[in-house]
This record gives structure tokens, C-alpha cells and sequence, in this order.
């Protein structure tokens, strides 16, 4: 494999990753309010509730211009709420536009 | 003191279930069906809080999410993710239709709604329009969008077009696909996905992305017309295959023209890798293409109820086909017409009964033919040798209602080789029910005969004999191969088989000697010489 695709690959794998830390992070957030996946898509405004289980299992991401529907669904704060999905959905551009604000797996983990 | 309030759900609560193996399958053939064709797509699916099961796939490049299946509380959805189009049917049978509904481009020109387009063509159409929507040189609204554009690309329609020649610029996708594009035309009234887009890199992607869209479709017909032919090579079920010939297993419908007749005479694998080039396309015939029926008896199949939610689906032949040198007459006669003759009498033809012509019922004796073929995709063929040599039989009409008698066709050979699969084939000589009831002089004209011929199955080979003077009985012959002559061929009563090797042509040329003879020429330099076949007076006596 050359470099490049093992970059391609390290970077495929992390961002797999990230994307499922993201989506752990918005169940503990819809749990937290004891909101169900039917009710958070309801919110949302999503047809199809199991889309909410999707985005939960880390496939897929929360749209860019649903983000603020979604911290108002779950009760968050907006900036704080998109910084953070930022951090997973988009790490590299995060760290460049936040980079006091860097981010390990782990952190998120931690939450 | 507190007090909890319960809601009461009087609703019926739908039984929650996971996807069936067979659904499942079906999805995961999409999946390998768009890889074939260049779009690499994971998938992965899971249950709801509420247990309602989902399935996504996924662009490998990018991990976002095209296209999103789900049952939901009993009713199957599936979405474009990107779009957000989304479809809703009791099953997915139902979704399919309503992607045909609001896509009738989809729809083979001239169809009258009669053709039951393979759901397993329409899912794949479906996930390659949404990952061609997901992309973002494609500013596609709806899939509908993307659709239109694909099928306006390939069908070649040419209202204010656009000239394109560039080639893919995207690595993710094969130079074949950019290749199968280029010098196709564009409409660009019909394609608002493509309105905005700058020339150059995204135009040349964009089209790579529309031709691996096509080829994912014409991939999955051509893997529909082989899963439904595998399926007789393990039992040499005639089912299958007579429901291959009669059913419509349509490639990219729209890709069907009556202006471009097909050349085809199997259907083959390996085709795939001349996908490359878009001229050496061997389009799955539909086969309504396929079919001449004299009898104009509609035929009314039942599709395979093994794809997904398919219940009660029924395709309708057309019965006004015609014998065109294009043409090739389908064998479900053949099979029924068999077995009719056992039955000592004739009715209505239908397939269902196809395996009385297997039937070990029988008093003669039988012959057993092993067969073995390897390395081999199955591949199905049928000539109409009558149109073939349409041009030197004179007495046509006598001989079609000769024909009509004995409920046959006038396909005269038909040919099919197997799978990797050995099967034992018999060939019973299949023994009149009703003896009383025929003699040549209690025959009237114009009454239908009850046919009290038995039939005879002849294997040839190198091995075998290279002459053979047939019975007045149906003889069918099993070719192999070799250099063998047959006297006593009577055309309409008589078949012959092949069976030949992969990447087999099932002739090279044939000729017409003076004597009337009819020679085939294969590519092994084997002929088979049907002697005097094309004598009118002796065929029509024997008829």
C-alpha cells in the first residue's frame, strides 16, 4: 500500500471512528431529556425517526444546516453544539480554525 | 404524593422484525453490483430504540450515508439521504413502483405499463442516482434529476446537446466509464444537475459518475437474466429458463431502441469487462423481443417471488412480436409443447407443467445424457433458424399451420449451455396417454391433432456417430460437437440443443447447399449438417 493510500486509509478509519463518538455523544445528549428517537426526529423534523438511530451508530452526520434545529431539539447551546460536531465531523478544519481547542478521541470519549 | 400518567396505546402496534435474509441479500447485491460498476459503497444497518430495522449504505470515499432503508411501525421507506426524496410502500416491491411512478423515464418506451421491471434493477437504479446525487460536482435537487440526466445521456437524445469529450479527471473512477461516455451527447434541458457545472474536471467527473451509474444498472440486469438462469442449472429447472425468455428482465429500460436491434445471442459475464465500450454492450434481450407466439396466447408468469416483498407479480408477454431476422423465438413453447405431447393432448400452454417432459412416468425407454460443463457462466440462446432462412422456404404459411397442430413454434433450435454445474439430463420417451384416440385417417383437417409421437433424444458428439437418420418421432438432438450429418430433420417437429463450451459462438456461419441441406459451422471447425432440411415437399409431407 503506498503512502498515500495509508494515509487515505488512517484518516478513513478515524474519521469512522469520530463519527461514532459523535453519534454516542448525541444519545447521551437525547437520553439525558429523555427523548426518544422518535420524538428527537420529530423535533428535528425528520420523517423517517431511524435516522436519529443511524446518526446514533456514527453513519452519516448531522446536516450542516440542521445543526441549529438539533441544539435547540437537545437543549444545547448553538456555537457549542455545532463547535463540538465539528470536532468530529470535521476534525482537521476544526484544528486549524480552533487550534487552542484540539481535540483527542479520547477527549470526546471522556464527555 | 405523585402520580404518573400512562399513555395508553389502543393502536396496533406493528410487529417489529429484522430484515429478512432475503431482503438483506437483495441489498448487498446492490452493494456488489455498484462495486462492479465503480461505485464503491459500504453498508451497515441497525435497530431503532424501537426496534424498527434500518440499512444505510455508505460512499467508501467520503462515509456519508446515500440512500437509507427502513421499516418503520410496518411500512418500508427508503430515502435519498442527500435529497431527502423519500419513498413509502407495504413493502419494497411497492417502493419500486412508486420510484417507477415518478420515474417513468424509467420505463422502456412503449411498454404500456405491462413490464414488471427486476426490483433488484430499480433498487440499484435508485442507489446509484442517490450516490450520483451525493456527489458534489452533481448540484442535483432530486433524483429524479440525476435520473433524467443518466437515461437523456443514454438514450443519446438530442435536443440542444452538448458536445462532450472529456475524459474522467476523477481517479476514483475507472478510465472505462469516462471512456463509455465520452462522445455521448447531453441534453441539457433535461439535465439541471448539470446546468451549473463548470467544463473541463467537474463536467468530465461528473459524466464518469453518470456512465458508472448506467453500468451499475446494466449490471444488475445482466446479473438478474444470470441469477434467474442459474437457478435451472442446478435441476435444469425449465422453469427458470422458460421464465427468462417470457418475463421481461429489462436492461436500463430506456436503453432498449427499437433502432439499435440487438446481436446477442447469450448472455455472458464476461461481457461485463467490454463494458469499456459502449458499442460492445450485449444487451440482455428483452424478451418480449424474444417471444413469437402464433398462438397469441397470453402468457401470464409469475416472476420470481423470491426477490424482495414481490407478491403476486405478473408480467404479461407481448404476444405481437414478430419474426424478424433480429428476432429470436423463445423456448417456452419448446418445453411446454413437450410436455403437451405426453399429456395426449393440447391445451392452453403454460410452463408450469414444463417438467412432464422429465417425467420418469413414462413406458419407453429413456436415455440419460450426462453433461459436464465447466468454467462456465450460463448462457442462453435461442435462433429462430426459420427466420434465419426465412428467404428460402417457400411454403412458410403451410408450415405454420402445420405447426399450430402440434402446438409447436417455429423455433427450430434452441440452445442453452450451463453453468459450472453437472446434471444428469433425461430425455424420456414420453409414452401417448390417450393411444386410441390418433390415426391418420380419423384425423380431419384443421382439427387440432392429438399428437401420439414419442420423443427421442440423440446425443451427438465427436465421439458419436457422424451420421443419424432420424425417426418420425420428435427427435430432439443434444450437439455436442463433432462432424455429423442428420437426415430425416423435420423443421417444427424436430430440435436440436447445443451444448457448447464457454466463449462458444453457437455457430460461425451456416450455408444452404443446392440440395437443400442446412449446414452449421462452428468455430471449431465441427459442422452439423441437417440434410435436406429445407425440403419443402418432404417436410410438408412428414407434417
Amino acid at each position: 500500500m503506498s503512502s498515500f493510500a495509508q494515509i487515505k486509509q488512517i484518516n478513513k478509519n478515524d474519521s469512522k471512528q469520530l463519527r461514532k463518538e459523535a453519534g454516542l455523544w448525541l444519545r447521551s445528549l437525547r437520553e439525558g431529556r429523555r427523548l426518544s428517537q422518535r420524538q428527537l426526529a420529530s423535533r428535528v423534523d425528520v420523517e423517517y425517526y431511524t435516522f436519529i438511530s443511524q446518526i446514533e451508530a456514527g453513519r452519516g452526520r448531522v446536516p450542516t444546516e440542521r445543526l441549529e434545529i438539533w441544539a435547540e431539539a437537545l437543549g444545547e447551546e448553538v456555537q457549542p453544539f455545532a463547535k463540538r460536531l465539528m470536532s468530529y465531523y470535521d476534525p482537521i478544519n476544526y484544528r486549524l480554525v480552533f487550534p487552542e481547542a484540539e481535540m483527542r478521541h479520547s477527549d470526546h470519549s471522556n464527555i | 404524593m405523585s402520580a404518573a400518567l400512562f399513555q395508553l396505546n389502543t393502536e396496533h402496534s406493528p410487529k417489529k422484525r429484522w430484515w429478512t435474509n432475503q431482503e438483506l441479500a437483495e441489498f448487498y447485491r446492490v452493494s456488489d453490483i455498484m462495486a462492479q460498476a465503480g461505485l464503491e459503497v459500504d453498508s451497515e444497518s441497525g435497530l431503532s430504540d424501537e426496534g424498527d430495522p434500518w440499512f444505510v449504505y455508505v460512499r467508501s470515499d467520503t462515509g456519508d450515508v446515500i440512500a437509507h432503508f427502513a421499516i418503520i411501525d410496518g411500512t418500508f421507506i427508503a430515502v435519498s439521504a442527500v435529497t431527502q426524496d423519500l419513498y413509502r410502500g407495504k413493502d419494497i416491491r411497492s417502493l419500486i413502483d412508486q420510484l417507477v411512478e415518478r420515474h417513468p423515464m424509467m420505463m422502456p418506451s412503449g411498454s404500456n405499463g405491462k413490464v414488471v421491471l427486476h426490483p433488484s434493477i430499480l433498487l440499484t437504479a435508485f442507489v446509484a442516482a442517490a450516490f450520483v446525487a451525493a456527489s458534489e460536482e452533481v448540484q442535483a435537487n432530486t433524483i429524479e434529476e440525476v435520473l433524467e440526466v443518466a437515461l437523456a445521456i443514454n438514450n443519446g437524445e438530442k435536443n440542444t446537446s452538448t458536445k462532450t469529450g472529456s475524459n474522467t479527471a476523477d481517479p476514483s473512477q475507472s478510465t472505462e466509464v469516462a471512456d463509455e461516455e465520452t462522445g455521448k451527447e447531453i441534453n441539457a434541458e433535461t439535465a439541471p444537475a448539470f446546468n451549473d457545472l463548470d467544463a473541463g474536471k467537474t463536467f468530465g467527473s461528473s459524466f464518469s459518475l453518470l456512465g458508472a451509474i448506467i453500468l451499475a444498472l446494466e449490471i444488475s440486469s445482466r446479473e438478474t437474466a444470470l441469477a434467474n438462469t442459474q437457478q435451472s442449472s442446478n435441476s435444469l429447472n425449465m422453469q427458470a429458463l422458460t421464465d427468462l425468455y417470457s418475463s421481461e428482465y429489462l436492461p436500463v429500460p430506456s436503453l432498449v431502441s427499437a433502432s439499435n436491434p440487438f446481436s446477442i445471442t447469450d448472455f455472458n459475464q464476461d461481457d461485463v469487462s467490454n463494458l469499456g465500450d459502449s458499442t460492445q454492450f450485449h444487451e440482455p434481450i428483452p424478451n418480449s423481443q424474444l417471444t413469437t407466439k402464433k398462438n397469441a396466447a397470453t402468457l401470464t408468469t409469475d416472476l420470481d417471488s423470491s426477490y424482495l416483498g414481490m407478491q403476486d407479480a405478473k408480467m404479461i408477454a407481448s404476444d405481437s412480436l414478430i419474426n424478424s431476422p433480429n428476432t429470436q423465438n423463445n423456448s417456452n413453447e419448446d418445453f411446454s409443447s413437450y410436455s403437451h405431447l405426453g399429456d395426449g393432448g393440447f391445451s392452453q400452454a403454460t410452463t408450469s407443467d414444463s417438467n412432464l417432459f422429465y417425467s420418469s412416468d413414462t413406458e419407453q425407454t429413456s436415455k440419460t445424457v450426462r453433461n459436464d460443463i465447466s468454467e462456465q457462466k450460463l448462457s442462453v440462446a435461442a435462433i429462430d433458424i426459420v427466420s434465419l432462412v426465412s428467404g428460402t422456404v417457400n411454403n412458410t404459411s403451410q408450415k405454420e399451420d402445420n405447426l399450430n397442430h402440434y402446438s409447436l413454434d417455429n423455433s427450430l433450435i434452441t440452445s442453452f449451455s450451463s453453468g459450472p454445474v453437472d446434471f444428469d439430463m433425461q430425455i424420456a420417451s414420453v409414452k401417448e396417454v390417450q393411444e386410441n384416440s390418433t390415426s391418420e385417417e380419423n384425423s380431419t383437417k384443421g382439427e387440432v391433432l392429438i399428437p401420439s409421437l414419442n420423443i427421442k433424444g440423440h446425443l451427438l458428439s465427436a465421439e458419436g456417430p457422424e451420421t443419424l437418420t432420424l425417426s418420425n418421432e420428435v427427435d430432439i438432438l443434444l450437439y455436442e460437437g463433432g462432424n455429423v450429418s442428420v437426415s430425416n430433420f423435420e423443421l417444427g417437429k424436430d430440435r436440436v440443443w447445443f451444448f457448447l463450451s464457454e466463449g462458444k459462438n453457437l455457430y460461425e456461419s451456416y450455408k444452404i447447399t443446392e440440395s437443400n441441406d442446412l449446414v452449421l459451422e462452428f468455430e471449431t471447425g465441427d459442422t452439423l449438417t441437417l440434410l435436406g432440411v429445407l425440403d419443402t415437399e418432404s417436410s410438408s409431407l412428414v407434417l
